[in-house]
Formats: structure tokens, sequence, C-alpha cells
């Protein structure tokens, strides 16, 4: 029982069962997560295993069929609006400069506009993104882009992160440097995260503990620990318990399919 | 200024093609004026009859920018309304599309019997049919909304209402002036169909008028003035969309 209190996000025995066609095809088959405060979780699986039907029951978007979910003690209509869930795509909308896109959920809120510039000005310096705040979306770089969505998400400051994907669309490089920066932001203003990805450097790179999932219907195949201390250094992908942590994971997720 | 005539020439060149081959067929065949008149002498009729048409043309004018008015208030109304609630859908897209299969023909003349002869009915005629493309497009701009973003407003706590204002007007505004460009060029037709069917002015009646009166230079001076008008227009909204909706071609790139 003490546990549970202790948790951020709790979550026993989820599951969903959606319908095509009407057959019915099992999503989750009993989920269990427990998430600490500022802990960052990744959950890696294949694709279809449900990692998205996951995030959006706990954004409080899709109800769970059975199980249970406590997220300080919410229920699903207070989750929603409540819990800040990036998406893949960056979203900005295409008739909104980048000040205006970021601050889209405090508008929603029914904060002035005056307020809100005055809230997201100190940000764009640590987003990268000051000189560009009057740019549309179009003119912005892939990883700019991310930034702004992030900022988008975070300016709101729910203490719960759901990322999905959040780097997929961008090259390599950009990649890496946009992991090294979420890891620096996330120092300084310490969320919960749960992050979905298919890369597992990725996963090992940026948190603390990694949840592998089986493909459909999903359930929790293992539980691993990343043992490096934050803040990190990007070289620890060089170190050998970097690759075996590596290849214990990728091994469970080979076995799949 | 050169760039734009750059740009253009392939119509100019079409332009004076058609003029051209036109001049000398009326010449070499000596075909009667009441027939085929040249260009020159419509050309001539223009600049003669230039007070008496400018006339004409004002009143055609603001039938159609009127007219154009009403359907473009009553199509992003109906358009909002289908969109927001799937009962109003059901209940009025069968009869927006039914309103289009109507020959408008049969309906002029009605409308003249019920409301009268005045500038009214012409009106009510070219909103009757260019209102359609502006609904049909509005809805799809409404509808096209990615589910991706919606989910988004959700989950940052947006309500129906707010959606609707913050994503689906803004999103739909580029549909919005595709529909307006085929309601500017189908206002015009509107216009002279309302004008034939009871009227004592405008380049609708002009035309009626002068056909029988064997006058086909002012039939023609007519039909030109009306292209110009299209096109004119045509272009003024294409301006607007520029100005209003600069990120459009950004959007369905």
């Amino acid at each position: 029982m003490e546990k549970i209190v202790d948790n951020h996000i709790s979550i026993v025995g989820l599951e969903k069962t959606i319908y095509q066609d009407g057959n019915p095809l099992k999503i989750l088959d009993g989920v269990d997560l427990a998430i600490q405060k500022s802990e960052i979780i990744s959950v890696l699986g294949p694709s279809g295993c449900g990692k998205s039907t996951l995030l959006n029951i706990i954004a409080g978007l899709d109800e769970p069929d059975g199980g249970d979910i406590n997220i300080n003690g919410l229920d699903s209509d207070s989750r929603l609006g409540s819990v800040g869930y990036m998406q893949q795509k960056d979203l900005l909308l295409p008739w909104r400069s980048v000040k205006d896109n970021v601050i889209l959920g405090l508008e929603i809120r029914g904060v002035s506009k005056r307020k809100s510039y005055q809230m997201v000005e100190p940000h764009f310096q640590s987003f990268g993104l000051s000189g560009f705040e009057s740019n549309y979306p179009h003119t912005l770089s892939g990883g700019m882009k991310q930034r702004a969505s992030f900022l988008r998400t975070v300016i709101t400051e729910p203490d719960i992160l759901l990322l999905d994907e959040p780097f997929s669309a961008l090259d390599a490089l950009n990649r890496s440097r946009l992991q090294m920066w979420l890891l620096d932001l996330l120092e300084k203003i310490q969320r919960t995260v749960l992050l979905v990805t298919h890369d597992v450097d990725e996963a090992i790179m940026l948190s603390d503990r990694i949840y592998v999932m089986t493909s459909r219907p999903g359930r929790i195949n293992s539980v691993e620990k990343v043992p490096y201390p934050r803040p990190r250094d990007r070289e620890i992908v060089n170190d050998s318990s970097f690759v075996e942590l590596k290849s214990k994971i990728l091994s469970f997720l080979w076995d799949q399919d | 200024m050169i760039n734009w005539l750059v740009k253009w020439s392939p119509a100019f060149g079409i332009v004076c093609l058609i003029v051209g081959a036109w001049q000398l067929l009326v010449k070499i065949q000596e075909i009667p004026s009441w027939l085929l008149p040249s260009p020159s002498s419509v050309a001539t009729t223009i600049y003669s009859d230039h007070s008496m048409l400018m006339r004409h043309t004002l009143v055609t004018l603001e039938e159609i920018i009127l007219g154009f008015f009403l359907a473009l208030a009553v199509g992003v109304i109906l358009a909002s309304a289908i969109c927001l609630s799937q009962t109003i859908e059901k209940a009025l897209y069968p009869f927006i599309i039914a309103s289009q299969t109507v020959p408008i023909i049969v309906i002029a003349p009605m409308l003249l019997v019920w409301i009268g002869y005045g500038l009214a009915p012409k009106i009510i005629v070219v909103a009757l049919i260019s209102f359609f493309p502006i609904v049909v497009n509005t809805v799809d701009g409404m509808k096209s909304i990615d589910p991706d973003i919606q989910k988004l407003m959700h989950t940052l706590g947006g309500k129906k209402a707010q959606v609707f204002s913050k994503i689906m007007i803004p999103s739909s505004l580029p549909y919005l002036f595709s529909g307006l460009r085929v309601a500017i060029a189908i206002s015009v037709i509107g216009a002279v169909i309302g004008e034939w069917v009871g009227s004592s002015e405008g380049l609708g009646y002009l035309m009626i008028r002068s056909k029988p009166q064997f006058q086909t230079e002012r039939v023609f001076a007519a039909i030109i003035i009306l292209s110009f008008i299209g096109i004119g227009l045509f272009a003024l909204i294409t301006y607007l969309e520029k100005v209003f909706v600069p990120w459009s071609n950004e959007q369905r790139n």
C-alpha cells in the first residue's frame, strides 16, 4: 500500500480491447507500470504493441476496459489537460507564429495574451528559439519545430510529460543533439516523463528505467534499470555496460514477432 | 509590370490569335455584323457607347457583389452548422445538394413572381448558385483537420468551442478561398440569368434587348465586359487570399 502512495503514476493490470470491423482485438493485456516522481521511463516495444494506446489512456483520451490507473488520485476527466502529451509530429499550427503556437495551451486556459507572452518570453533562449519568435513554423528546421512543440507542452507546467517518439522525424545528428538537450532541460525542470520509442539507444540514453513490451496484445516483458546517474554524458554509448544492456533489450525485442 | 506581362504572355498570345483570326474571317467572308461583328467593330462600340455600357456594368456588378456576399454569409453559417452537428448535417446536406439540381432558369422567374422586380431577386439568384461551392469547400476544410491536432487540443484541455474557433475556422480558410474563386465565377452567370428573366438594366438585360435589334456588337461588348469582371474579381480573391491566408500554400504542400 505504501508503494502506491509513493508512485506518481501507478498502473495495475490495464486492459484494452478495440473492435475492428466488429472483431475484438486485444491491444493491452494486463500492463503494470509504477513510476516515481521525476523519474524518466521509456517504453520500448515492437510496432503495434499498444504503446500509443497506453499513452492515450494515461493522457485521459481513452478509457481502459479493465485494471486500475492512478495518477495523483485523478480520474480520466481531470487527467485531460493536466498531463502534457507530446505526439510524434510537431503539430504546430501553420497559421500561427512560433510565439502564438507556444501559448496555445495557456490561451485555452484563459490566460491573457499579454500574460502568456510574458510567461514564454524567458524560455525562448534555452529552447533555441530566440530570434524566431515571430516566424511561421514552415520556416523552421525540424529540430526547432520539435523544441517549439516541447515548449508548448511544458509551458502549462504539467507535472507528467508523455512523449510519443518525439525525435523519430529527425536525422541522426539532430536526434542525438535534441536528446542531450532534453536531458539537460529535464535536469532543470524535474518532471515525471514517460517516453515511448523504437530506438533502444535513445531509451538507454534518456531514461532511468526501461519497460520492454511484448507484441500485441501488449504486456510488460521486462523492466530494465539503466545504471547511469543523471546528468549523463553522450560518451556513455561507448561503455561496455551500455552495449550489454542494449543487446539484452534487443534480444527481448527480437524474440517477439 | 514586365514580370506580370511575361507571366501572362501565353494568355495574351491566345487572345491575339483568336482576335486576329476572327477579324480576318469576318473580313474575308464578308460576314454581316448582325451575324458576327468583327473585333474592331466591337471595340468601336465599347468606345462609343462607353457611358451606357458603364451604367449597365455597375448594375450587374452590384448584383454580383451583393449576391456573392450573401452567398458567403449563408455558406459559412451553413458549413459551420454542418460541422458542429451531425444532426444538422444529415438534415440539411440533402437539401443543399438538391438546391443545385433544380435549374436556376426555372427558379428565377418564380422568384420574380414571389418577391418582385427589383434588385432582390437578382441577388438571390446569384447567391443561390454561388453558395454551393462555398459550403462544400468550407465543410471539407473544417473536416480535414488532423485527428492528432484534435488530440493535442484535448490534452491541452480544449473544449469543443475552442477546437472550432482556434482550429477548424483557420484551417478551413484555404478551402473557403478555393470555394470563393469558383463562386465568384459563377456569380457572374447568376447575375446575367437574373437579368434575363426580368429587368430593365444590367449587362444581361442589355444582351437580351440588343439581340432582337440586331445590335450584335453590343452583345459581344457585354460578353467581353462580363469576362473582365469575372477575371478581375477572381484575381482580387486570389490577392485577398495571399493577404489573409499567407500560410495557405505551405499548408497544402
